[in-house]
């Protein structure tokens, strides 16, 4: 990578900015390029020398040029308008630094542009130089060879005057090139350039005179001057492309390129002093067409791009004549309007950080309203859906950020998101860690086997067949309040009894038809709804957070009471055993009797009679309840029917 | 001092110590055993290699972690150094980069912030606020989001 300090045939540009009328300053932008090949024999001379410079580009401060017949007919016919800082917040705003210099690649050749700093200084120097030296440095340029051309720029540049490059020129006429291809194109644009050539008879002599210097210095700015006249001249500049572009090097097409795009045509105007009137005219010429374009609002952009083009802070009183002169404004605004294809060909055909700048430039003489615009498509546009985009691992690590709450919004943002935060079993099982919510042992197998989920959404989840290990862990149940119904609930071992309970508890307030299948072997912990197959089945760690934040904040809570339910069993016989899970209450007692409760209301279910002694032990899996007796039988019974399916004899004891 | 080349070809030199907060980059000139050779970074672009390098220099000094115990503690919290959060106030995209470059670059501190940044733009929002905040298409059928918002709202704060 060449940087702008290399020694070769670098042009760099420098960049000016003066106070003109008021806070609005004139930006300079200079140019310049670094030829490698060329730069050997100069840099022997010099370090200085091997640079290139362009003429700067004078970029004018932001104004609104206004149709001043809107107003008042009879006056002239345009109006500049410095812009209200309010509406237009980023007119006076200096250029940020990162865009201020830069180097670029622009026909395999790096070029450097930089805009001055302090602009007042350099302007007036740059006036100077153009009024006094350019013409001088000009002659000896033709004079000598194009390298001769690139040392006297230099010192130019040194006095503080951005100067175009040759990159810069080169740059300018590739922009250029779409614009002369024009002509062929739709749009018709010779109505307007011939009127602009009437307008412009005056301009024309200069314009003569300036050819014959392109025959004497072929390489040269010539060509520029005389298009830089007339933006809409499509034609004209043409011509000039190629020259600049047979010219690599030498070819400091200064103000030329910039003229013929109506966005660069301010930069033109410095260049083109040296061609003092001519640029002048071509100035004015293009300003009428400007102020046209300003009545579509979307456009304003690129209208912004031929405000620049008004040179009149310099050469105010020419300028004026010129307005005058003037004939149909109408016309020239649709030759303005023709104007755009061209601009944002040129536009694309700028390299990437010229098209910051000038984007940047664009962006000045944008009002709010449009800026607003702007932002409303650009903002939108930057924007990122990080969870989506970012690889999982990465996504995981956003998320443990994340408190619970939001992570249970975010899975409300949409699929991609859901799918991230319910999907992410790391997630939730640190976040199990973080909060203080140990996995306690076995808990994940009651989990999947006991359904737990989000909600009575698939709360009604058929748990696999199961063993009553852990039936004495939910001591929970006795502080449930209303709120924890759904999801305490055990389900029972059949679907169909299931079904059934639910009718008769009328306790759940949600049903689904759906049945899933919850398989655990140990990695798949969630697989689809088969009701609903967009949304995956819950996480079972986010299910067993939920479990354990719901417990934790009943617990915490004030306003959560427990239920105390006491009623009466077994009369005054001695319960000896007993088993519970959330739907039931079994109980053996020396009565002879088992009896099975309601859990959440007490209420007698089913009362199992038959064994001949007192019942001392039981236990229950599923609906199979197993009983010992005192009268030294074990009997099997089938809770639900509430009968007796086998007795076993035998014990002596 | 090192030199970095971006995926887009432009040369950085840097400080040994700035770039070897990088692991990639520090477990490279380890294996090469030789700083003078230019390093390429292939996923990597200037303008966000400039950023990372910028952060680099900027905690060039910072001791390294001490070890995994101590992140934990760290991870609850998603506050952010008033540098750092000054340094991430860039657009998504850029945000977006600099992430995916800390993760491929290995520079923990720097993913930490970057992931840190991102989840304070989603907290405390609703889901149509994070929708607009990232440009998200709310992709869920009327009957689906209720669902689950049902499903949710046990976490909402009552």
């Amino acid at each position: 990578m060449p940087s702008p300090s290399a020694v070769d045939g670098a042009v760099k540009s420098s960049g000016l900015a003066q106070n003109i009328s008021g806070r609005q300053s004139v930006s300079i932008g200079s140019y310049s390029l670094a030829p490698t090949t060329k730069t050997t024999v100069v840099s022997t001379t010099t370090t200085t020398t091997t640079t290139t410079n362009f003429p700067p580009l004078v970029l004018n401060p932001p104004r609104r040029r206004k149709l001043r017949s809107e107003m008042r007919s009879d006056m002239d016919l345009f109006q500049d308008e410095v812009l209200d800082p309010l509406v237009y917040p980023l007119a006076d705003q200096p250029t940020p630094a990162a865009l201020r210099s830069f180097s670029f690649e622009l026909g395999g050749r790096v070029s450097h542009f930089s805009e001055s700093a302090n602009s007042s200084e350099p302007l007036i120097d740059l006036q100077q130089m153009l009024v006094d030296g350019y013409n001088t440095e000009r002659r000896t340029q033709r004079a000598e060879s194009s390298t001769v051309t690139t040392t006297t720029k230099t010192t130019s540049t040194a006095d503080g005057v951005t100067a175009f490059k040759v990159a810069e020129a080169t740059s300018r006429k590739r922009a250029a090139s779409p614009g002369g291809a024009q002509p062929s194109g739709p749009i018709d644009i010779n109505k307007a350039v011939s009127r602009i050539h009437k307008r412009r008879m005056m301009s024309k002599d200069q314009l003569d005179m300036s050819t014959p210097s392109l025959e004497n210095s072929p390489r040269q700015q010539d060509a520029l001057t005389v298009e830089s006249t007339v933006p809409n001249d499509t034609a004209q500049n043409t011509p000039s492309i190629g020259l600049g572009l047979a010219t690599p090097l030498s070819a400091a097409p200064r103000g030329a390129v910039i003229t013929t795009e109506p966005d660069i045509s301010t930069d033109a105007k410095m260049e083109s002093c040296s061609a003092l009137s001519i640029d002048v005219q071509a100035a004015q010429a293009a300003n009428p067409v400007d102020p046209l374009s300003l009545p579509s609002p979307s456009l304003s952009p690129v209208t912004g791009l031929q405000r620049k083009s008004n040179a009149q802070d310099y050469f105010s009183s020419q300028d004026e004549e010129e307005r005058s002169s003037v004939p149909d404004a109408v016309l020239n605004s649709h030759a303005v309007m023709m104007q755009i294809p061209t601009m944002l060909d040129t536009f694309d055909a700028l390299p990437e950080n010229v098209q910051d700048y000038v984007m940047y430039q664009f962006l000045r003489r944008c009002s709010k309203k449009t800026l607003s615009v702007v932002a409303s498509t650009v903002i939108p546009a930057l924007r990122c859906d990080f969870i989506a985009l970012l690889p999982q691992e990465l996504v995981a690590n956003i998320l443990q950020y994340l408190d619970v709450r939001s992570l249970c919004i975010a899975a409300q943002v949409s699929r991609t998101w859901k799918q991230a935060v319910d999907g992410s079993l790391y997630t939730w099982r640190k976040l199990l860690e973080t909060d203080g919510f140990a996995l306690q042992h076995g808990e994940m197998e009651r989990a999947i086997r006991e359904g737990w989920s989000m909600d009575g959404w698939t709360k009604s989840v058929p748990p696999p067949p199961s063993s009553p290990t852990d039936s004495m862990s939910s001591p929970e149940i006795s502080m449930v309040g209303d709120g924890m119904e759904e999801f305490i609930n055990l389900p029972p071992s059949n679907k169909r009894k299931r079904g059934t309970k639910k009718k008769r508890s009328g306790t759940r307030k949600y049903s689904t038809s759906s049945q899933t299948s919850v398989v655990f072997d140990g990695t798949e912990l969630y697989d689809s709804n088969s009701s609903n197959p967009s949304l995956p089945f819950p996480n079972m760690y986010k299910a067993i957070y939920r479990r354990h934040y719901l417990i934790n904040r009943n617990w915490m809570s004030p306003k959560s009471t427990p239920n105390h339910l006491s009623f009466a069993g077994h009369g005054r016989n001695v319960v000896t055993c007993l088993q519970f899970d959330s739907e039931r209450i079994i109980t053996g007692s020396d009565d002879l009797c088992i009896n099975v409760y309601d859990t959440r209301t007490g209420k007698l279910r089913a009362r199992l009679d038959g064994h001949e002694g007192g019942v001392w032990a039981l236990q229950y899996v599923g609906n199979t309840l197993v009983s010992g007796s005192t009268d030294r039988t074990v009997r099997v019974w089938d809770i639900e029917k509430g009968i007796c399916t086998h007795i076993f004899y035998g014990h002596t004891s | 001092m090192v030199k970095l080349t971006s995926s887009d070809g432009e040369s950085f030199d840097v400080e040994k110590d700035v770039a070897e907060r990088s692991i990639l980059i520090k477990n490279m000139i380890e294996d090469v055993g030789d700083d003078s050779t230019e390093i390429p970074i292939p996923n990597v672009t200037a303008n966000v290699l400039k950023k990372v390098l910028e952060w680099c220099e900027h905690h060039k000094g910072d001791p390294a972690p001490a070890n995994e115990d101590d992140t934990d503690a760290r991870k609850k919290s998603t506050d952010i150094d008033e540098w750092d959060q000054k340094f991430m106030q860039v657009d998504q995209e850029m945000l977006f980069e600099i992430i995916l470059a800390a993760n491929y670059l290995d520079i923990k501190a720097l993913l930490e912030v970057g992931c840190k940044t991102v989840a304070n733009m989603i907290k405390g929002k609703t889901p149509e606020e994070i929708r607009r905040t990232f440009n998200i298409q709310n992709d869920f059928t009327p009957e689906e989001e209720a669902q689950i918002r049902r499903e949710n709202e046990w976490a909402e704060d009552r």
